[in-house]
């Protein structure tokens, strides 16, 4: 078999194992979620302290907002690093920025969830907290996968094409983290 | 032997989900005595598990929910399972589809350790304070939640193999998808590709259900929360210190989202090999190869949508019990198709009776039984009478033990020449198969009688409480007897797999099969062909060798 | 078949235990005619398409086994729709009033049973009461209550007259068991289940737990009693009689 028919298999492979990876991922995090909007359609009342504590210290919409532009902010630059199709030399600085939003992303969920907890807001303390926890846990580990992932492409040693290839996949990934963010967003703070 | 070639990293699922295969067995074997024998000492049982769970040589309760959890446990997730997807599928697909390995080799060997390690984090539980998991292998909150620190070990272990799993599965559909032969195209694939394709992208979509639930289960355990845990509980009385407010019914419905697939995950496996069997000690190709795709696909993409059958007596209401009826119905329609398919390709062959086909054929009768007896279960006023009874046992029985085990033996009898170059002595085989045949019916046809008369599963003493069981508990003795029997047979098969291993009969392709695993040398070199195969025409060309 | 099959079952002592049994026994006739068929087919084609010497080549089967399984299906669907589901919707009606009603408080490993006396309403219960003796926690000061009694681990119901169990669990998940009425439910902590039933013969029978609910789960079962009306009505008046009087 010729080379270019080679990679064009490799380059196949990938990317369907990219997408079965990907919905392997929406069950999961589907699973979580319909877990929280069962629990929560079945009880009376819905406490969510954290609502309105945080807000105090540094306003939750703009946090989210802030969050939300970090994920956001992974998915373009990976997008620079895909190249947008046309492989372009020295690019891996770009996968640097994706690493450095989602380390910031994964901090600050961190410093949040701390931040409930000194307050005795911890996830024993009621159902609602623990979805919250869980799911927030769930975005905050997947973003921190994403950062790795960069590194990786970051350290990896391969032609450009292949970079670009790989630079395409991790936009998808962020495209799905930014999806799961906005939903647990929703389904946490707006409905 | 490269460590990520593809043959070497299937041998070693095999060989370890062998292994945890037996351990599934001896712990099946210490139960099944105090089901015989309740309350009667084990002579030196003590001496084995310590003074906690035997003393004086009798099995303590504690000891026996620990050993029916963990038998359930390393049958599904740790034998068949890994044995039938990983095991055969890493081995065998990338042959049968003409590639020269795997699509991510790293990826697959990384799926085998965590298999390995979930595999030994979850059986050495048994050494923790508590011992193993004791919950059943369905670990229904509360039960699960108050249960001791064995649990946690599951629940970690449960993960792990979602993540394993995860990762054989993706490698498995990538690899049919970019690496088949030239000219292979889908409609040329060998049915057992087709069972593979089919069972990993199950295991893909849902076992993430069941680590979603673990995580949740996890945090209850661990976190002290209440996801699974209603307000208002008490242990002997004395309030549990959480905050209540959970719902232990959302356990069962992730629970099952995934484990109704994982039976059909135990089952595909099954028919695909079974197929190419047939096929080739029949000489016939298979009856309606397009039909049975459709059929196998249909069955795996509806057996996601009946799980809350396990879940008619909830107290859920007419309309749900009534959705979940009506799918459970509509999904025997495939496997009826399925078995008729498979039974009609024998028509009009020349059947050579070998142990290999041996075992494929009684595989029919045995999940023909072991679907019928699971209509009743189906309808939920019959469901009433047999839910939780021995009834139930005999009927998964005898889809995974005398059903998909029988297959797995024919796929070792079938794929050992392949494996080694040699074949397996078809005298012991015989022997093999015919006690293996009488044995597992000894022990699992009574069991439909067992439930019917109404003795519950997950019992003890076998009912000795019960009023209602008494007539069936002296069959329990036989049924002891013949598991211990069907053990004996087992180790004529190991023998002849040790022996014909170095001193087997020579053979390359034994059968004349027409699948293009036999286009390569057996044992297939690194790379696997001598010469890349192309393709030219369907997978099976025995009508062909009469015209 | 009928008669075999129900040769094996506990003996069907409620209204609806009958039909119920008629499902399973349809769904059986169902199973063995279809799998014997199957099963001749079978054995017809090992035996006459054997390997010998010689054999003659056959040709491929026709379309006829597609009938077959058209065949199977027709048969579920009328299993489903014809038997199954109309006994399961008639069961699903709330029971005909006047029922006798009785609460089961479940735990590892009794079945408590709550009788609300000749009153027929139950008192208000309060974990501050429960004690050995009361596991359910009856508050006297409740009027409701001066006529209710617990018992452990023994369920008595009157003949012929429609039983409505409440019931609940305080720990775990027990499955409450009645194999001679048909009848059998999860009972899930925190969850409201009821489910009833109409004894039709008097008899003494047990009470089971079909769910795994720990160690003791193999020992958690109960007498069960079904008495005619008047002695039913004698039982409840004796029990009440060893009530001690409300301080
Ligand atoms: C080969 C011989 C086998 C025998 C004699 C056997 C016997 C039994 C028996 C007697 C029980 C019931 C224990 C009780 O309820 O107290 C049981 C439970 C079970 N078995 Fe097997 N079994 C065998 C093979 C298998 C295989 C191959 C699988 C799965 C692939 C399997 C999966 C299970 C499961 C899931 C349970 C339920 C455990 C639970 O209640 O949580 N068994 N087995
Ligand atoms: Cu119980
Ligand atoms: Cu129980």
């Amino acid at each position: 078999m010729s080379a270019i028919a080679v990679a064009d298999r490799r380059a196949q492979a990938a990317s369907t194992g990219m997408w079965l990876f990907l919905a392997s991922i929406v069950m999961f995090y589907g699973s979580l979620f319909s877990g929280f909007v069962l629990l929560r359609a079945g009880s009376e009342t819905w406490e969510m302290p954290w609502k309105t504590g945080l807000s105090a210290e540094w306003p939750m919409a703009v946090d989210h907002w802030f969050r939300t532009m970090w994920i956001g902010f992974a998915v373009m630059q990976s997008r620079r690093l895909s190249g947008a199709g046309v492989p372009v030399a020295g690019l891996p600085r770009y996968s640097w920025l994706v690493v450095l939003a989602g380390v910031f992303f994964f901090a600050r969920c961190v410093y949040v969830a701390g931040w409930l907890a000194a307050q005795g807001l911890v996830p024993s303390a009621s159902v609602p907290l623990a979805c919250w926890y869980v799911l927030n846990g769930a975005v905050a580990v997947l973003v921190l996968g994403g950062s790795i992932a960069a590194v990786w492409v970051a350290l990896e040693r391969v032609p450009p094409t292949q970079r670009a290839r790989r630079g395409a996949m991790l936009q998808r990934y962020w495209m799905l983290m930014l999806a799961l963010w906005l939903i647990t967003v929703t389904g946490l703070y707006l409905v | 032997m490269r460590l990520s070639d593809h043959k070497t990293i299937g041998l070693a699922y095999g060989v370890t989900a062998a292994g945890f295969l037996v351990v599934g067995f001896l712990l099946m074997l210490l139960f099944r005595w105090q089901l015989a024998w309740p309350g009667q000492p084990m002579p030196i049982a003590t001496a084995i598990f310590g003074e906690t769970n035997a003393p004086g040589g009798i099995l303590l309760p504690e000891f026996y929910y620990q050993l029916v959890a963990m038998h359930g446990t390393v049958m599904i997730f740790l034998a068949v399972v890994p044995f039938a997807t990983a095991g055969l599928g890493t081995y065998l697909v990338p042959l049968q589809i003409g590639a020269s390995g795997l699509a991510f080799p790293r990826l697959s060997l990384l799926a085998f350790v965590v298999y390995a390690a979930a595999g030994l984090l979850m059986v050495a539980s048994f050494a923790m304070p508590g011992g193993a998991a004791n919950s059943g292998w369905t670990s229904y909150p509360p039960l699960a939640i108050l249960a001791s620190s064995g649990q946690t070990a599951w629940l970690a272990g449960v993960f792990l193999l979602g993540v394993s799993s995860m990762l054989s599965a993706m490698t498995l559909i990538a690899t049919v998808v970019a690496h088949r032969a030239p000219g292979l195209w889908l409609r040329r694939l060998p049915f057992f590709v087709w069972a593979q394709v089919v069972t990993a992208l199950l295991l893909l979509l849902a076992f993430p259900a069941l680590q979603a639930a673990a995580v949740f289960q996890l945090m209850d355990r661990v976190a002290g929360t209440s996801v699974f845990l209603p307000s208002g509980l008490a242990v002997s009385n004395v309030p549990l210190t959480v905050s209540g407010g959970g719902n232990p019914l959302l356990w069962q419905h992730l629970f099952w989202f995934l484990a109704h697939p994982e039976v059909y995950v135990l089952v595909l496996p099954a028919m695909g090999i079974v197929a190419e069997v047939l096929t080739a000690h029949a000489r016939r190709n298979l009856w309606r190869y397009g039909l049975m795709v459709n059929a196998i696909a249909a069955l795996g993409g509806w057996s996601m949508v009946v799980w809350a059958h396990h879940m008619l007596l909830t107290g859920m209401g007419t309309t749900m019990s009534t959705f979940f009826q009506i799918t459970t119905v509509v999904v025997s329609v495939p496997s009826v198709i399925l078995l008729t398919c498979l039974v009609v390709t024998l028509w009009g062959g020349t059947i050579r009776f070998t142990t290999a086909m041996c075992f494929a054929l009684a595989f029919l009768p045995m999940f023909g039984l072991g679907g019928v007896t699971g209509l009743p279960l189906g309808l939920a006023p019959s469901n009433v009478i047999l839910h939780d009874t021995y009834y139930v046992l005999g009927h998964f029985h005898y889809l995974v033990a005398p059903g998909t085990l029988f297959a797995l033996f024919a796929a070792v009898y079938h794929w050992f020449p392949k494996v080694t170059g040699r074949r397996l002595d078809e005298r012991l085989g015989l022997v093999h198969f015919a006690g293996s045949f009488v044995t597992m019916n000894a022990i699992f046809l009574p069991m439909f009688l067992m439930g019917l008369v109404g003795v519950n599963r997950r019992l003890y003493d076998a009912g000795l409480q019960y009023e209602l069981a008494e007539p069936t508990l002296r069959w329990n003795a036989s049924m002891t007897w013949s598991a211990v029997t069907l053990g004996v047979f087992q180790l004529v098969f190991l023998w002849n797999v040790v022996r014909s291993a170095r001193r087997g009969e020579a053979a390359d392709n034994p059968w004349q099969a027409t699948t293009l695993e036999w286009a390569a040398p057996s044992p297939p070199p690194p790379g696997n062909f001598v010469t890349p195969p192309v393709v030219s025409g369907g997978p099976y060309r025995y009508d062909e060798e009469r015209a | 078949m009928i008669g075999w099959l129900q040769s094996w079952l506990p003996a069907p002592a409620s209204a609806h235990a009958a039909e119920f049994d008629r499902v399973l026994a349809a769904a059986h006739v169902e199973g063995l005619v279809v799998f014997a068929s199957w099963l001749a087919v079978f054995v017809l084609i090992l035996v006459r398409f054997r390997a010998r010497r010689g054999a003659a080549p056959g040709t491929p089967a026709g379309a006829w086994p597609l009938v077959a399984i058209a065949a199977v299906v027709a048969g579920d669907v009328w299993l489903l729709a014809g038997s199954a589901l109309p006994a399961w919707y008639r069961r699903a009606t709330p029971p005909p009033a006047p029922a006798n009603e009785v609460r089961v408080v479940a735990e590892q490993f009794a079945w408590n049973v709550h009788y609300p006396g000749p009153d027929g309403v139950f008192g208000r219960t309060n974990r501050a009461f429960v004690g050995a003796a009361d596991p359910v926690g009856i508050d006297r000061r409740d009027p409701a209550a001066h006529d209710d009694f617990v018992l452990i681990g023994v369920l008595v119901v009157p003949e012929g007259r429609p039983t409505l169990v409440h019931l609940s669990s305080k720990d775990v998940i027990h499955g409450f068991t009645l194999a001679t009425m048909r009848v059998k439910v999860d009972v899930t902590p925190g969850l409201p289940i009821t489910t009833w039933f109409t004894p039709v013969t008097t008899g003494t029978w047990e009470v089971g737990c079909s769910q795994l609910c720990g160690l003791g789960h193999y020992r958690m079962r109960a007498l069960f009693e079904v008495r005619s009306a008047d002695a039913f009505r004698a039982f409840v008046a004796d029990e009440v009689a060893r009530l001690e009087p409300a301080p």
